[in-house]
């Protein structure tokens, strides 16, 4: 849901003006954090879930079903125990892009205890009744699904809106303005500050399946959503296109979030979990469909990637660099770019942009080499939200400009530090899961990312491999049927106590900053492709 | 095979001890990798690297052997140990009283602590048609003794049915807080031992571990480890005759979980074996 700060959002202009300032501060409150939470040994584990809802009217009668558009007054009660009673919450509820989502958690975080387990189900079990209980109209209903397939076809939501090509925050073909979050600016604001960073309107092409009877190329006339001309431009032949952030950000997932022990494991599972992030994402599949055309994906992923791309044609590479600072190879949500752990620099393989002068900075501060190349990857960004009230802050007490930018990278896994004036420590954030239908399956994606972080950290598993490869896995996991007929790098040998010779160079006792991380190694030998069935259940070898 | 001369031909009792087999990259994981397959390989490995550094001209007198693998030590004393929380599953196939207090006080040693959180019991009498609810009676008032000298801090016991999980209950002055159940032979838990357990304030957990048989349905399992497993292992890590008339007295499989992180930080097995050497040729 993101840093919902309150007040007055700023304009594009004046937020763009303000982002040198937001990016400074921001290094700077991280430095403090760090310097305060760098130590800090034997936190316990504790750790939640997050389910997004879908709020859905069914009309049995003339078989129609559309997007309720009910968020803000379900959340306005949702959130009524949370303003009454905030110590003996169960569960706690969130807005999230649209009007039509909400957004649930337990109310307090789980522990280092088995038995804890056994709690998820039933919390998610309490958080769907809490929503239920509140739509009580005939035919409302809450579904926890990734996309609703006809979202953006023509009267799709209730009330019905028309889209506003020439206004509004969108300006899609097929997205009405009234769709997104009206209880708070920060949705809005993105949604237009993200269009006009970008110079023009988002495009998100998927590729169209090829049925019985596709027509074959398949390319709508966009005129007749009154398109000018610029969509259809935009718009690519045997694909399906859409044109707002909505789409996207409109989709919902399932995120696992944990506390570490220390900084140092924060980092090691941050690594760890990332080779995992496309094999999860491919196994809890479940959004093939796209503006009511069956599409030649089964992966929400990539569509919310472009559907928040912000970055300008410069940026992209389609013209020279002249007003803007880095050619840009990502849009802010997508995949990492680098594993954090020391022992892991060698298998940072692709080019990652970051701000040398941010770097340098940290580097100054204390922070070692690989940390603050993450860091300032992430700073790289403009802020595409501000709020006139956030803009002076005190940087030992307050975050938000840290959160500002750290929160509008959506990234495969997210590194998060201590807040300030709290008891929480170093934090992981798993967030490729596609929401299942059923608690129960919800439950057991979340039990078993956690659990699995158990397992690693009880017997020292090593999955690493070069992060180029995890990239490629994740292109390979979104497609139609990756579950069953893609196939994944892995590591071949999970145990550790295994290293090739080259990597050995450039590998030292965790932690430290002294790694030549400049030459990445080829380490074709440990890893080797592998379907989900293998990679889950094993594979059948002839030698023991 | 059969020429071969035995390493420990006067050798009448065996402890072996695995060590925390947490680090152990030898252990292939494979799928469906059962706990006597584990056990197997442990056992396997540990004996191996025994018969490596051992004095054969020693051995041929030894009548007590321990193997124990130094390089996986399990000490668990130390600054953290009230983070830890020690289960231990003793597995006997005899209600024989010396034999499980020998069990306890050779884990509590071999980690060197003084006490243990939780002991599980599994008596399996594969000879027996039922279970011997005797036999589960005189091993529980040993632990009970070790819970008063506050050796042991909670004691359960495993794949009882309801009828006899209440007569354990009801006879018992420390009554058992877990019963711990085969996965396999109960897909859906009874729902008469799920109501029970609840009002009891019993915990229901779930093990794959294999036993002779299973009360709370009528399933036959595999043992947990037979005699003739054992034995298997020893002749092909040392030599036929060595392996000759051993019987398990007890496997004691412990784990030391970091409580507030979730992570296993020790798990390992003892085994302790008895043979009657005169009457082996």
């Amino acid at each position: 849901m993101g840093l919902l700060s309150e007040g007055t959002p700023l304009s594009w202009e004046e937020t763009k003006a303000k982002a040198d300032h937001v990016r400074e501060h921001g290094i700077t409150q991280f430095i403090n954090l760090w310097k305060r939470h760098k130590d800090v040994k034997k936190d316990c584990l504790l750790w939640g879930d997050e389910v997004e809802y879908t709020l859905v009217h069914l009309d049995h009668e003339n078989e129609k079903s559309s997007l309720l558009l009910k968020g803000d007054k379900v959340l306005h009660v949702l959130q009524q125990q949370e303003r009454e009673n905030p110590a003996d919450l169960k569960t706690i509820w969130r807005p999230e892009y649209a009007n039509y989502m909400v957004e649930g958690t337990p109310g307090k975080p789980y522990g280092g205890l088995m038995a804890y387990f056994n709690m998820v189900e039933a919390n998610m079990r309490r958080r769907r009744k809490e929503v239920m209980r509140l739509l009580s109209e005939p035919g409302e209903t809450a579904l926890s699904v990734v996309t609703f397939p006809r979202l953006g076809c023509p009267n799709f939501s209730r009330p019905e809106f028309p889209p506003t090509p020439t206004e509004g925050a969108s300006r899609s073909l097929f997205y009405p303005e009234e769709v997104i979050f009206p209880g708070h600016p920060r949705f809005k604001t993105l949604t237009r500050n993200i269009r006009q960073r970008r110079g023009e309107k988002v495009a998100i092409n998927i590729p169209i399946f090829k049925d019985k009877n596709t027509p074959s190329p398949f390319q709508e006339d966009l005129s007749q959503y009154g398109d000018s001309g610029e969509s259809q431009a935009a718009s690519l032949p045997d694909h399906i296109y859409l044109d707002a952030m909505g789409f996207g950000m409109g989709c919902s997932c399932l995120q696992m979030t944990f506390q570490a022990c220390n900084i140092d494991e924060a980092r090691h599972l941050y690594d760890q979990l990332a080779p995992l992030c496309p094999i999860i994402m491919a196994l809890s599949a479940g959004s093939p469909i796209y503006r009511g055309f069956l599409s030649d994906i089964d992966c929400r992923w990539f569509v919310i990637s472009n559907s928040v791309d912000c970055r300008t044609r410069e940026e992209r590479g389609l013209e020279p660099l002249q007003k803007d600072r880095f050619r840009i190879h990502k849009s802010r949500y997508d995949t990492i770019d680098s594993y954090l752990g020391p022992c892991n620099a060698c298998y940072n393989d692709i080019d990652m942009v970051y701000d040398r002068d941010i770097c340098s900075r940290l580097k100054a501060a204390g922070v070692d080499e690989l940390l603050a190349r993450h860091v300032a990857h992430l700073f790289i960004r403009d802020p595409i939200s501000l709020f006139s009230e956030k803009i002076d802050q005190n940087d030992e007490e307050e975050s938000d400009h840290f959160e500002n930018i750290q929160s509008t990278n959506w990234q495969s896994m997210r590194f998060k530090p201590p807040p300030p004036n709290s008891d929480i420590g170093w934090r992981v954030e798993f967030r490729p899961t596609e929401v299942q239908l059923t608690d129960f399956e919800n439950a057991a994606y979340v039990v078993f990312v956690v659990l699995l972080t158990r397992v690693i950290l009880s017997f020292h598993l090593n999955l690493v491999i070069p992060i180029s490869k995890v990239d490629q896995n994740m292109k390979t996991a979104a497609k139609r049927d990756a579950l069953r007929q893609g196939k994944f790098y892995f590591k071949k040998d999970l145990l550790t106590g295994y290293s090739p010779p080259k990597a050995s160079e450039c590998i030292c006792n965790c932690p430290c900053g002294n790694v030549d991380i400049s030459r990445a190694v080829d380490a074709e030998d440990e890893y080797t492709e592998m379907t989900i069935n293998e990679i889950i259940n094993g594979k059948v070898s002839n030698n023991l | 095979m059969a020429d071969e001369i035995p390493i420990f031909p006067k050798a009448g009792s065996i402890l072996i001890n695995t060590g925390s087999i947490v680090n152990w990259n030898r252990l292939k994981r494979k799928p469906n990798h059962t706990p006597t397959d584990e056990l197997k390989e442990c056992i396997s490995a540990t004996v191996g690297s025994w018969l490596n550094d051992l004095d054969k001209t020693k051995a041929q007198y030894a009548t007590d052997l321990k193997c124990i693998n130094p390089t996986f030590s399990s000490n668990l004393s130390g600054d953290d140990r009230e983070q830890l929380k020690i289960t231990v599953k003793i597995f006997v196939t005899q209600p024989d009283p010396l034999a499980l207090e020998d069990a306890i006080e050779k884990v509590l040693a071999d980690l060197d602590v003084t006490s243990l959180e939780t002991v599980l019991l599994s008596l399996s009498q594969p000879d027996q048609k039922s279970v011997s609810m005797d036999g589960i009676k005189t091993l529980w008032e040993v632990l009970e003794r070790m819970v008063e000298k506050e050796k042991i801090l909670a004691i359960g016991i495993s794949d009882l049915a309801k009828d006899e999980l209440e007569q354990l209950h009801t006879w018992s002055t420390v009554k058992p807080c877990i019963n711990h159940v085969n996965l396999a032979s109960c897909c859906v838990m009874p729902p008469d031992l799920t109501e029970y357990a609840k009002e009891q304030d019993i915990q229901l957990l779930t093990h794959s571990d294999p036993k002779g048989k299973s009360d709370i349905v009528t399933v036959y399992l595999p043992e947990m480890f037979p005699d003739k497993t054992f034995q298997d292992v020893l002749c092909s890590t040392a030599t036929e005759k060595d392996s000759e008339g051993w019987s398990v007295s007890w496997i004691a499989r412990y784990t030391a979980l970091v409580k507030d992180r979730g992570i296993i930080k020790a798990k390992g097995y003892l085994v302790k074996a008895v043979r009657d050497v005169k009457k082996v040729k």
